[in-house]
């Protein structure tokens, strides 16, 4: 007879990461690891990987290019992405063009038309009573601020969101990128963005795109290759994480009044909220798995050149040894220091118009729409390493008009 | 008197710092912390920022 009384202990392994029960609710896993296995070599016959969960190591990772590498398998293809495949001194070259593009300066200007867009969006649906929040919210919020930003034409919203489920998705359950449906996919972004330029080529605009063909690295133009490395990487990042965050956070929200009603009666809560729910939910798994160049140790176990490790930043958010109760949801944490974003010199480039579209989507919400809940019977799922909950229906329970 | 300083070398932008001191650090055109010119700082918000700063990279010289 099994006994049904005491669940059992998860426990990581290599298809962890890909496995819905995981991304779901993913803190004991980590907690195991931490606990017994915090440097774990794991494969399945055709990949292996060093997964590492203790925050010391996964800070000595992301602060450690040289000896972390960032370069892309000798299997990957297409174009490099920029700047996330570079180590410095070419990394810091391509940082030093871009941040100027999505510094908090240059990211405030967007803030009317980012509140109008959660206006127009939440007008929708406020009066329905209820909402297929991924759908309805925080699919297009974030979508449509990045498309306009970057001059992805917005008529074209629903073909973009497409393709990029299908590069980030379309793999199904396995971690390599050679998948048929990614590589056609790709092709088709690939096309399309291409023509895009062109056409800012003949006619600029207002637009990161053009701004991206009229900015000089060295004292030259990007060429077609650089080109299209920054725009791919800039399609699947921009296009997804904002999203996932929402999601994570309002699933949140709704099952936890007391941290609802705290944003609904104070807003100026609302940054540390964000800080301390990306934290908690780390909606992105992991960063960009780092190539060891030379043999070192991690944590005291050996590691050697040419093995790939895979920092799992929620753990190193909820690692006790350096947040006091992890598992507590505290927006009013005094020291908070988290790798949502990553760390080291690929800290997110988006970051600051991420926050800003965070902020300003939970402000315009609650102001609205202050009282929320999941239907019950709703089992929510969440996608694997990039954590969005593809299905949340939210009933109101109070809106303001 | 105390010496407030970013180190150049470890920030890598997070934008923590003048988020949750304002006044004390801003933002430079890349989005990398900067220290306001200031009389006298505030002990606690001073810890707040060093607290914050996920790269380690405020320094704070008491004298
Ligand atoms: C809450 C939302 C977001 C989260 C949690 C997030 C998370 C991350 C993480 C963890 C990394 C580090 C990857 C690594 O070290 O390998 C990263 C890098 C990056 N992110 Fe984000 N991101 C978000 C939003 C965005 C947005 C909206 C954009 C679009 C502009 C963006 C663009 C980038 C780029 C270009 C990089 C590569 C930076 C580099 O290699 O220097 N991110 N992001
Ligand atoms: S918080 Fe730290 S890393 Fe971020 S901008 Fe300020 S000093 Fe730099």
């Amino acid at each position: 007879m099994t006994d049904v009384g005491t669940p059992a202990e998860p426990v990581f392994e290599f298809n962890s990461l890909m496995q819905p029960e995981f991304s779901k609710c993913p803190w004991p896993y980590y907690k195991q690891m931490r606990d017994t296995n915090p440097v774990l070599r794991a494969g399945n016959g055709v990949t292996e990987f060093v997964f590492i969960a203790r925050h010391e190591d996964i800070d000595r990772v992301l602060h450690a290019p040289r000896l972390f590498s960032s370069r892309p398998d000798e299997s990957q293809s297409g174009d490099p992405l920029i700047p996330i495949t570079f180590d410095p001194p070419e990394h810091s070259k391509w940082r030093r063009i871009l941040d100027p593009m999505f510094s908090p300066r240059e990211m405030a200007k967007l803030e009317d038309g980012i509140a109008q867009r959660a206006n127009g969006l939440i007008d929708g649906f406020v009066e329905r009573g209820e909402c297929d929040y991924a759908n309805e919210y925080a699919v297009p919020l974030p979508c449509l601020v990045f498309m306009q930003l970057m001059g992805f034409p917005l008529e074209e919203f629903e073909t973009f969101v497409d393709i990029k489920e299908r590069i980030l998705r379309g793999g199904g359950e396995s971690f390599q990128s050679q998948d048929p449906v990614q590589r056609q996919a790709r092709d088709q972004i690939d096309t399309r963005i291409a023509e895009l330029l062109d056409e800012r080529r003949r006619e600029p605009r207002d637009d990161l795109l053009t701004r991206l063909l009229n900015t000089e690295i060295e004292g030259r133009p990007l060429t077609h290759e650089e080109l299209m490395g920054t725009c791919n990487l800039l399609f699947i990042a921009g296009l997804d994480t904002v999203t996932d965050s929402l999601s994570c956070f309002y699933a949140f929200l709704a099952t936890n009044p007391v941290h609802r009603q705290r944003i609904v009666e104070d807003p100026d809560v609302i940054p540390k909220a964000v800080e301390e729910m990306l934290r908690y939910e780390s909606p992105v798994t992991m960063v960009l798995p780092r190539l060891v160049t030379e043999e070192t140790e991690l944590g005291g176990c050996p590691v050697h050149a040419g093995d790939r490790i895979v920092p799992l930043l929620g753990s190193a958010n909820n690692d006790e040894s350096v947040v006091e109760n992890p598992h507590v949801v505290d927006f009013d944490r005094p020291a908070m220091r988290h790798y949502a974003f990553g760390g080291g010199v690929h800290r997110c480039l988006g970051s600051h118009l991420a926050r800003l579209e965070l902020h300003i989507s939970l402000r315009e919400w609650h102001r609205r729409i202050p009282e929320y809940h999941i239907p019950d019977g709703v089992e929510l799922k969440y996608a694997a390493l990039l954590r969005q909950v593809e299905h949340l229906p939210l009933v109101f329970d109070k809106v303001v008009a | 008197m105390s010496r407030l300083q970013i180190d150049s070398e470890r920030c890598t932008g997070h934008g923590r710092c003048y988020a949750v001191a304002p006044d004390l650090f801003a933002s430079d055109e890349f989005g990398y912390g900067q220290v306001i010119e200031h009389a006298a700082v505030d002990e606690e918000e001073v810890l707040r920022a060093v607290q914050n700063c996920p790269e380690n990279a405020i320094v704070w010289e008491r004298e």
